[in-house]
């Protein structure tokens, strides 16, 4: 009797140690949620081109808090250590001030995370080496990547659909049915409108001169830096070349560069190939975005590898020590040759670039603190 | 009775419709950039004078006000700008396919000759890049020049090599020519017939070495490398000149 006893109660222990099977979704067991979503509009500034909104994923305030909940939990990853915002920070300017990002299991990245900001308005790719045609398409990559989050959709796709809230949340911003309708495809484009939301465009450059504030004053040296940063005719000061890949509204441009950082001996020497690995032709190998200069007050350290830790060493190399090659951009093949008081007023026009609000902005910020 | 009419305006409007697509054709226009007359390969060398020799990684332009002129004068209009790029023609068979622009739903008839201008016109460069959506011609941000108040209508980039030691290091060729002063525009004299439901094309070509002439030989490229200010106007409209000049039915 008594060894019946304990055989039972074994068996009751094991058995309720053993983790409950997943239940099937139930069809149509989100059909009691409402699902009527508020479309959401952006307000962009005079002077900043129209931002393309795939017709198949219109901006919702329910689809946007979504992705604002996806981007920020790190159920996406493995080991649920990381999530967007790890190598996203909002007091980066949505990057992590790290020379290359840090992924699951201590692993190391090999590039430096972009900043996430107007990244709506970039129609050429995503990436440093632009492989993403969208943004939908870029947010299903680092969930696969074996560096960044190192899992699989299936997981999860699995985990979101065992939710306590997500489900309910898809519903309200997609109208799916069952928990079972959860998929990637929702999951990035909820990301990928939280995304289109981080917009900056309260610089003191756009208070001057996008919406002609007259209490907004440039001091000299901001003005100087702005002549050289633009190439005014009729300025005594050099032609310090920014503009060409970091043309005004956005500050950044639709094309990948060799800006001469590396030195090689020829094209199919570059440690990162950057464009050409996307593209396979050796003149694009060493090319990279010219990614935005808005907020770089917080976006150290520079370029694709994070090599620059500072501003001044980034106007130096371009003033001083810029690298030829075959494929170098042409704008860079002359010598700028900036004086040190001509650098410090590029660098003080840079800072006319920061909008603090792009990282105070609770809207951006962490739901789940 | 209603019926009837009802099936007699379906057969009228089928018929109406039929007839305006057999009364339309489409007109390719097909430009090929050259260098001495052989098609032009990025990044391959040529000979620039009996010193230099040069390489182009990129040339580009914008067109516009293309009208065709039919026989009897009347003008069909195909667009008020546009965008030719020869940036990734790295080989030769791309080359020599070269660029084409296409304009479907034209009136079949006999044309004699076709109006092109090179630039974008004052009006239109009155606008900026921020103005327009992905896509448009006119929304390329790398081609808005701010401090000019312009887009660069033509954009010629290149590399020197000035010692003969095969590397293209002694300098660089960069034409961006814009503002109002350089818009070139042309009428060509080509005479064809647009078949209904078929497809003319137009074959279309510049020569790049042709645009750096300068009296008996090139402009010197070390002493003028650049066309980059709008202090250099100089050299932009002599590019701009020699470009309309060269621009011609191939």
């Amino acid at each position: 009797m008594k060894s019946k006893l304990l055989f039972f109660s074994l068996f009751l222990l094991v058995f309720s140690c053993r983790p409950p099977e997943p239940q099937p979704p139930v069809k149509g067991d989100l059909e009691d949620i409402p699902y009527a979503p508020t479309a959401y509009h952006l307000q962009l500034p005079e002077g900043f081109p129209p931002m393309d909104i795939p017709a198949d994923n219109p901006l919702t305030e329910e689809g946007i808090d979504l992705g604002r909940h996806l981007f920020y939990d790190p159920i996406l990853s493995l080991d649920s250590t990381v999530s967007c915002s790890t190598c996203h920070l909002q007091e980066g300017a949505f990057t992590d001030n790290k020379a290359v990002s840090d992924g699951v299991m201590g692993l190391q990245g090999t590039r430096s995370a972009m900043a996430i900001m107007n990244l709506g308005f970039v129609t050429a790719g995503l990436f440093w080496d632009g492989r993403s045609p969208s943004l939908e398409d870029q947010a299903l990559q680092p969930v696969t990547n074996p560096v960044e989050m190192r899992n699989d959709w299936a997981t999860v796709e699995q985990r979101l659909r065992r939710h306590s809230d997500y489900p309910a949340m898809f519903r309200k911003a997609f109208g799916i049915s069952d928990s079972g309708e959860i998929s990637k495809e929702l999951v990035v484009k909820a990301i990928a409108q939280f995304e289109r939301t981080l917009l900056t465009f309260n610089s003191k450059f756009d208070k001057k001169f996008l919406y002609n504030d007259p209490t907004v004053e440039f001091t000299d040296s901001e003005y100087r830096g702005f002549e050289m940063f633009f190439d005014f005719p009729g300025s005594a000061l050099p032609d310090a070349q920014c503009f060409h890949c970091h043309n005004a509204p956005l500050f950044g441009n639709n094309d990948f560069f060799n800006n001469g950082i590396e030195e090689v001996a020829t094209l199919d020497d570059f440690p990162d190939l950057g464009r050409g690995e996307i593209t396979g032709k050796t003149f694009d190998n060493g090319k990279f975005r010219a990614p935005t200069l808005r907020n770089l007050v917080f976006t150290a350290p520079y370029m694709h590898d994070g090599r620059f830790e500072t501003l001044e060493e980034v106007i130096d190399q371009y003033s001083d020590h810029v690298h030829f090659a075959d494929n170098l951009d042409e704008n860079l093949s002359f010598p700028i040759n900036l004086s040190e008081s001509q650098k410090q007023d590029l660098i003080n026009f840079l800072y006319t670039l920061t909008d603090s609000s792009l990282v105070l902005d609770e809207r951006f910020s962490n739901p789940f603190e | 009775m209603k019926k009837k009419s009802f099936f007699f305006a379906l057969f009228a409007l089928a018929a109406l419709s039929s007839c305006n697509k057999e009364g339309k054709g489409t007109v390719v226009l097909n430009f090929k950039a050259l260098y001495d007359g052989s098609p032009l390969v990025m990044m391959e060398p040529y000979a620039y004078n009996d010193t230099l020799d040069v390489f182009f990684s990129g040339f580009n332009f914008y067109v516009s006000n293309i009208r065709l002129i039919k026989e009897d004068g009347e003008p069909v209009e195909l667009t008020d700008i546009d965008f030719v790029d020869f940036d990734d023609m790295d080989n030769l068979s791309l080359a020599q396919q070269g660029f084409t622009l296409s304009f479907p739903d034209l009136p079949s008839g006999k044309y004699k000759a076709v109006q092109i201008g090179i630039g974008v016109p004052m009006m239109l460069n009155e606008t900026r890049a921020s103005d327009y959506p992905s896509g448009h011609p006119l929304a390329k941000d790398s081609h808005y020049w701010d401090a000019w108040e312009s887009y660069i209508f033509s954009m010629t980039s290149g590399k020197i090599d000035a010692n003969g030691d095969g590397v293209f290091d002694d300098g660089a060729v960069l034409y961006h020519c814009g503002s109002d002063e350089v818009y070139r525009s042309k009428e060509l004299t080509y005479a064809f017939t647009l078949d209904k439901k078929g497809t003319a094309v137009i074959p279309l070509k510049v020569d790049l070495h042709h645009c750096f002439k300068e009296g008996d030989g090139y402009i010197d490229v070390i002493a003028h490398p650049a066309t980059h200010t709008i202090d250099n106007l100089t050299w932009a409209m002599k590019f701009m000149d020699n470009m309309i000049q060269d621009f011609g039915i191939d």
